[in-house]
């Protein structure tokens, strides 16, 4: 118990910078739509002619209506997901091989507790990181989006759509775990999840060029989910959510695995 | 002398790969020319018809995406992309290195000043950047000349384009040294390094949707940006001139504090 107390406290100043470069982020993309709305009507009539490859590499819906800031937010959703993952990614690969990092595995890990209860409470911690900074950015959002139309109109779909930042944020966390469990220090657990957040987020550029490259979507988990579906028809990918489960659920138990058999190096 | 050659021993790993890295992205995109010629050509035969006002509204400005500038112009930005987190990685790294592996007392206490010290990684950090563009410049001119077998390639825009990954890398480079000379200990690099990059290339993300002109100058991917390039058939002096001077701006700060840091050799 005392753990995730501990590694909230230390976690408190990282937690704060990210939280505070999201929502600089969010307000930067949601003021700079005061500018757009600017242009009217005709930008839908415009977008309406583009093809449909087009479209889809900028995240626009066949029938989209450009002027609404719902539209404007569910098309930057990718770039807020970026940031979201890259932090989610670090928090997972880190927060066990930082003991290794900061030689205090040799005491943490004689303390009379299981390797397992330790993991377990610092998961615990981490999860308590994302939700803290999930709960900023759906807070930022609503607020945002308030300035230009009644939030109370869409915290539903909001509400949706952050659940799904939070599904992949756990899905780059679980991969941080692993990573972190299998690498035999932080320098490497770090780099190697970097290579995969970079690798899988080109993936999706490659995938939005190339039409016949949609089966290979599995591999990236920045597809997974459809900011545009999510907030304006309230679907979900079934066979999506279920991977994204199976690849946390696989990914958090593995670590374990790792973590019980590793030698702890300090 | 001897200092830069332990430095570049200490280094060369990540260096070879990250410059594989460029390359690698650059030819897999490249090979996606051709199928994703056929839908850029519907897509401009569209654009051709709509005042340039809609065009900048949307962030298309004048980028011919069916032709190999513009399409190149569209995959540099991935590649300046992955140049600017080494390019940081590599600032934050080499002047944090220290104090992170507890050698700050054997290497400063040397009769030699912190400046030259400073200036010794300085040069290797130029001589990684500049040596890795150096090697992405001809590979990626082999490779493109023979995956396309096009006699068409625009050299000098080719060139520019290769310019702006350097530009934007010295940004990042004097960003990362700035970081690591203020820090008192920086644990872990590519968290910082990652996220620092990615705030200001969502930044330029969400600029593309709306041209601000005045948010041009927050970001230095907007700087040298592709369409830019195209635009004015070369790289524009004036924000040359500002990355330069960002850039001594930032290193000669970075000199200052370091020279006055409290450096902790335990």
């Amino acid at each position: 118990m005392n753990i995730i107390k501990r590694e909230i406290k230390t976690n408190l100043k990282p937690l704060l910078i990210w939280s505070g470069a999201m929502i600089f982020l969010i307000y930067a993309g949601m003021v700079k739509y005061s500018a757009f709305a600017q242009t009217g009507e005709a930008v839908n009539d415009f977008v309406d002619s583009i093809p449909d490859i087009m479209k889809s590499i900028f995240g626009i819906e066949a029938d989209m209506d450009l002027t609404s800031v719902t539209v404007f937010y569910s098309i930057f959703f990718t770039y807020f997901l970026l940031l979201a993952t890259v932090h989610s990614g670090m928090l997972g690969a880190l927060i066990v091989s930082k003991e290794e990092r900061d030689k205090t595995s040799e005491f943490l890990f004689v303390k009379p507790i299981t390797r397992r209860k330790i993991v377990s409470y610092k998961i615990i911690a981490a999860l308590f990181n994302l939700l803290v900074f999930d709960m900023v950015t759906f807070i930022t959002s609503l607020l945002c989006i308030q300035l230009y139309q009644p939030a109370s109109s869409v915290i539903g779909s909001i509400f949706l759509v952050i659940a799904a930042l939070f599904a992949i944020q756990l899905v780059f966390l679980g991969l941080g775990l692993l990573l972190g469990g299998i690498s035999k220090n932080s320098k490497k657990a770090t780099s190697l999840i970097s290579f995969i957040i970079m690798g899988t987020f080109l993936l999706k550029i490659i995938i939005s060029l190339d039409e016949d490259l949609k089966s290979f979507s599995f591999l990236t988990p920045f597809v997974y989910f459809d900011s545009g579906e999510i907030m304006f028809h309230n679907k979900i990918d079934l066979p999506y959510l279920f991977l994204a489960i199976g690849l946390i659920l696989f990914c958090i138990i593995s670590s374990y695995y790792f973590y019980q058999k590793r030698d702890l190096l300090d | 002398m001897n200092q830069i050659l332990q430095e570049i021993k200490m280094s060369y790993r990540s260096f070879i790969s990250y410059t594989l890295g460029l390359v690698v992205v650059y030819i897999v995109f490249l090979s996606f020319f051709g199928s994703f010629r056929k839908n850029a050509a519907m897509l401009e035969e569209v654009l051709r018809n709509f005042p340039p006002e809609f065009k900048a509204a949307f962030g298309f400005s004048d980028v011919d995406l069916s032709q190999l500038s513009g399409y190149l112009s569209f995959l540099f930005g991935y590649i300046v992309l992955i140049g600017a987190i080494y390019a940081m990685k590599l600032g934050t790294t080499l002047l944090s290195e220290e104090v992170r592996s507890k050698t700050a007392d054997f290497l400063l206490t040397k009769p030699v000043t912190r400046t030259t010290i400073v200036t010794g990684k300085l040069i290797t950090i130029l001589f990684f950047i500049g040596l890795q563009n150096l090697i992405f410049y001809t590979v990626s001119l082999f490779s493109t000349m023979v995956i396309l077998n096009e006699d068409t390639l625009p050299l000098w825009l080719f060139t520019c384009m290769c310019l702006s990954i350097l530009l934007v890398q010295l940004f990042f480079v004097g960003i990362g040294m700035l970081f690591a000379a203020i820090f008192k200990k920086i644990k872990s690099v590519m968290p910082i390094a990652l996220g620092v990059v990615f705030v200001f290339y969502i930044l330029e993300m969400i600029n593309a949707s709306i041209m601000d002109p005045k948010l041009a100058y927050v970001t230095p991917f907007s700087y040298f940006k592709g369409s830019r390039i195209l635009e004015n058939n070369g790289l524009s002096v004036n924000f040359i001139l500002i990355d330069l001077c960002l850039f001594v701006l930032f290193i000669c700060i970075s000199y200052f504090v370091y020279n006055k840091k409290d450096i902790d050799s335990v």
